[in-house]
């Protein structure tokens, strides 16, 4: 998991600017559009990587159809937009390797797509109004063209998840409108 | 306090005056663009709850849709099954019509999801145009804004140049080295004034002490008698 600092402080108010509200400013409730499609963020959850990095990842929610928008900002903002899938749709080498060893292998094939593992981090994680903190382990792996992505985070010897998904530009998040606080 | 702190203070207060003259239009600008964006935020909360309620309409509209449309298959089915004898008539039938009952059900509430989406499209345009008005008021005046402190700016400087031109600042480096000349100036007069004062008691001095001074009539002794001893007198 990369190295960022951007959401290192605890926000208690909101400080966007009416005029340009990006998606660094996005919080749960807020809606926005992508792909001409209004998306609504239903939960949010902070990672901490230690040494005071965390990302932070939004639960979005379009119709029944539900992703996972993640943000890293590693200099610069990275956003990627996955869906969360069974770690048995890795396939059975994936698996079994998983189960042997207690970790993911280093390269992973999955719908026809190499994915090379890019980065290992331990952290941990929680809904960012909760106050349970989860430890994990985060395994990322890239596609050649690093654009697409998978991810496998283990939160215990047995428990892995998975998700897959792809880096978008942070312009394609637009007419994000913010909910009124309480 | 001396004279050029006060010089300088009179023409700082001046420029301060001067300026604040000028910073009100500035203070009230930027307050005014603070109440815009105010605005802007609820504005923007107001649309996100519109919108929030078109989203769910849209979903409910769907899922009634859905609804409709598996009443409308399993009434068919129940008519196939009777087709295929597979079915007593009779239950078919009222079972179908079961079917059918539910199904225009939920057709009334797709009608009326429909017409919640269409109310709630219209807020939410209407709601745009606002927030696209409040966004275009807030552009015009950040940048009048920008305009009104850079003028302020060359006003200033335009000022300052134009006081300094005309000799008339009384802070200016000019007026201030003039001031300094025409103290030295006093202070150098009066210097010579103290130096004749000076010159001319110690000429006093002179005078008594010549009176009083022994020493040259001692001197006159000793030479004549240095001269008798060597036999010139």
């Amino acid at each position: 998991m990369g190295i960022f600092n951007f959401f290192k402080k605890k926000e208690t108010e909101r400080h966007f600017d009416p005029t340009n509200i990006t998606v660094r400013d996005l919080g749960k409730g807020y809606i926005f559009e992508y792909n001409t499609e209004n998306w609504t963020v239903t939960a949010v959850f902070e990672y901490d990587w230690g040494g005071n990095y965390f990302t932070r990842e939004f639960t979005i929610q379009n119709g029944e159809i539900i992703k996972y928008l993640h943000l890293e900002d590693d200099g610069g903002l990275t956003v990627t937009l996955s869906d969360k899938i069974k770690i048995r749709k890795l396939g059975e080498e994936v698996t079994d390797f998983i189960y042997e060893k207690q970790k993911p292998p280093k390269k992973i094939i999955f719908e026809g797509i190499k994915y090379f593992l890019d980065e290992k981090a331990p952290g941990y994680t929680k809904e960012i109004d909760q106050e349970t903190w989860a430890e994990l382990v985060s395994y990322d792996y890239i596609d050649e063209d690093e654009e697409k992505v998978l991810s496998i985070e283990q939160y215990s010897d047995e428990s892995f998840e998975a998700s897959v998904g792809q880096i978008i530009p942070e312009s394609s998040i637009y007419n994000i409108l913010p909910k009124e606080e309480n | 306090m001396n004279i050029f702190k006060r010089l300088f203070n009179v023409g700082k207060a001046e420029a301060n005056s001067a300026i604040d003259k000028m910073e009100d239009p500035i203070k009230m600008t930027e307050q005014g663009i603070r109440d815009m964006k105010g605005d802007l935020t609820k504005a923007l909360e107001g649309l996100a709850q519109v919108k929030a309620m078109l989203i769910r309409s849209q979903n409910d509209k769907k899922q009634f849709e859905a609804i409709v449309k598996d009443y409308q298959n399993k009434a068919m089915l129940i008519l196939q099954k009777v087709q295929k004898n597979e079915l007593p008539a009779e239950d078919g039938d009222r079972l179908a019509k079961e079917a059918l009952v539910k199904k225009e059900e939920n057709q009334a509430q797709v009608n009326r999801t429909i017409m919640e989406v269409e109310k709630f499209s219209q807020s939410t345009s209407q709601l745009e145009r606002n927030v696209s008005s409040l966004r275009v008021n807030i552009s015009k005046w950040e940048n009048e804004l920008k305009t009104l402190k850079a003028r302020v700016k060359v006003a200033n400087a335009t000022k300052n140049l134009n006081k300094q031109m005309a000799g008339i600042d009384s802070s200016s480096t000019v007026n201030m080295l003039e001031k300094m000349k025409e103290k030295v100036e006093e202070e150098e007069a009066l210097a010579g004034a103290y130096g004749d004062i000076a010159n001319e008691a110690k000429s006093v001095d002179d005078e008594i002490d010549k009176v009083l001074d022994t020493t040259s009539l001692s001197a006159n002794n000793d030479l004549e008698a240095l001269k008798r001893q060597m036999g010139l007198s």
